[in-house]
């Protein structure tokens, strides 16, 4: 400290010590203000050594946003003597900024009065830069691998169906030629209603990777409907009460019975398989409003606001993918769908097109 | 009288449960093949009511079989059992005026209606 002191005294400081230095060096008297700096300190921020020496606030080199941090850690190390890598933004002359560290000394004489202080930082822009850049790559690689996992379960999924066909066709069969027996029937009611499992979840899958454009045509809404409850299995608890209206809807037949079958099917698993199901039809001043509703025991507050997230599920055989694929489809045609519970209602509106 | 049916898929698996449900039924099966060249000599052969033709299959596929068949008899009445339905696929099918296209898995219930409808047309 004393040999610091003295080379201060004799102005070598800048000759010795802070030019060699890898760091930027810079020297402030007693109140702060800078009387030596080095090189480095010039070349980074790009001011001239006689305008930083020239800084009567040296505090102004700090952006705005991080110069209570500075203000802190000039007080600390008042105190402490001593503080160590304080992380702040400096600006240059252009305007633009850049992340470094600091490090600072109080330099005291013999009888301990302050004398100044030897502040060092480092450019650590490189690192940071570095930092974002390693998050970039992470978030290129985690979103390459999920097109990749996309493309891989439509394969699967797609390989699956044939089988499953297979499967459903002879179990069908079975049940014609061997199910008059009601523990026989019983079997294989419940083998086909598993298989009948996998098929939606692998649907759900297919629905969720598979972009397809919209193929529109005008059809009703009850002929969607039909379709929709032939191509589920509606147990024998669970009453479907549909509406006794009718509107020419202006949608995609295949994509739009992805959204009734899966609000269906939803309803009945929520239920237990036991239960009604109130399909509501509305037209009022051109806007088409569609109400599915269930009489199960509704959605938990923590999962109303999840619920069309990818990959979320109340469900213990649930993908997560169906809701996504309904919300997507729905919006694809210009609408909007919600959830509200107690009853748990679905409500898809949207505009009438001519 | 029976209604007549020639099945052509290139799974035998496939070719199997699916002409015995409709022989359980009370179709006529007079036929089954593996490609859409044995759709087309079955075809010319047999005149069967309905055709149920698979589409990706070796060699000559699902499209030959309609193409050629259509050639034979524009009226024919074709369903389309696919899990390969793409758009592609399907406007090249409809250029041909299928009776119906079907999309595997289908279940014994969702296949009967097609055929209650081509049957409601024949």
């Amino acid at each position: 400290m004393m040999l610091l002191v003295s080379l201060i005294k004799n102005n070598k400081l800048s000759n010795i010590l802070i030019e060699s230095s890898p760091d930027m060096m810079m020297l402030l008297d007693e109140q702060g203000k800078i009387i030596d700096c080095n090189d480095h300190l010039e070349k980074n921020t790009k001011y001239t050594k006689s305008e930083l020496i020239g800084f009567t606030e040296p505090i102004n080199l700090i952006i705005d946003e991080d110069k209570t941090i500075i203000k802190s850690s000039f007080k600390e190390l008042k105190i402490t003597n001593i503080i160590q890598n304080v992380p702040v933004r400096v600006k240059r002359k252009e305007g633009d900024a850049f992340s470094s560290i600091w490090s600072g000394i109080t330099l005291r004489d013999n009888n301990n009065h302050v004398r100044g202080y030897l502040i060092t930082g480092k450019d650590i822009s490189n690192i940071s830069n570095f930092d974002q850049k390693l998050i970039l790559t992470k978030k290129r690689n985690h979103q390459e691998k999920l097109a990749l996992l996309g493309e891989f379960s439509a394969r699967i999924a797609h390989d699956i169906r044939n089988p499953l066909s297979i499967v459903l066709v002879s179990l069908e069969n079975l049940k014609i030629l061997y199910g008059a027996d009601e523990t026989k029937q019983k079997q294989l009611d419940r083998a086909e209603r598993s298989i009948e499992r996998i098929t939606h979840q692998i649907e759900d899958v297919l629905n969720f990777v598979r972009e397809k454009p919209l193929n529109l045509e005008n059809i009703l809404f009850s002929e969607l409907l039909s379709e929709s409850m032939d191509s589920i299995r509606i147990p024998d608890k669970v009453k479907i009460k549909i509406p006794k209206n009718d509107l020419l809807l202006f949608c995609d037949k295949k994509q739009f019975l992805i959204v009734l079958n899966n609000l269906i099917l939803n309803g009945i698993q929520s239920m237990s398989n036991v239960g009604t199901i109130e399909i509501i039809l509305v037209e009022n001043n051109g806007e088409i409003t569609l109400q599915i509703i269930d009489s199960g025991p509704g959605i938990p507050d923590n999962a109303l606001s999840e619920i069309f997230e990818p990959l979320f599920t109340t469900k213990q055989s649930g993908t997560g993918l169906g809701l996504v694929s309904v919300k997507s489809i729905v919006e694809a045609h210009g609408g909007i769908i919600s959830v509200t519970t107690n009853p748990t209602t679905f409500t898809i509106k949207f505009l009438k097109i001519k | 009288m029976n209604k007549s049916v020639i099945v052509v898929d290139d799974n035998v698996d496939t070719l199997g449960s699916i002409s015995d449900y409709l022989s359980i039924r009370g179709f006529d099966i007079l036929g089954c093949g593996t490609n859409g060249l044995d759709a087309v000599q079955l075809y010319e052969k047999h005149n069967p009511d309905v055709v149920l033709l698979d589409l990706a299959m070796p060699v000559y596929d699902g499209l030959y079989g309609l193409e050629h068949i259509k050639k034979i008899n524009s009226q024919a009445k074709v369903i389309i059992l696919t899990s390969l339905c793409n758009d592609l696929n399907e406007k090249k099918i409809k250029l041909f005026k299928v009776t119906e296209i079907v999309e595997k898995p289908c279940s014994s219930k969702q296949l009967e209606k097609f055929l209650k409808k081509v049957q409601m047309i024949i």
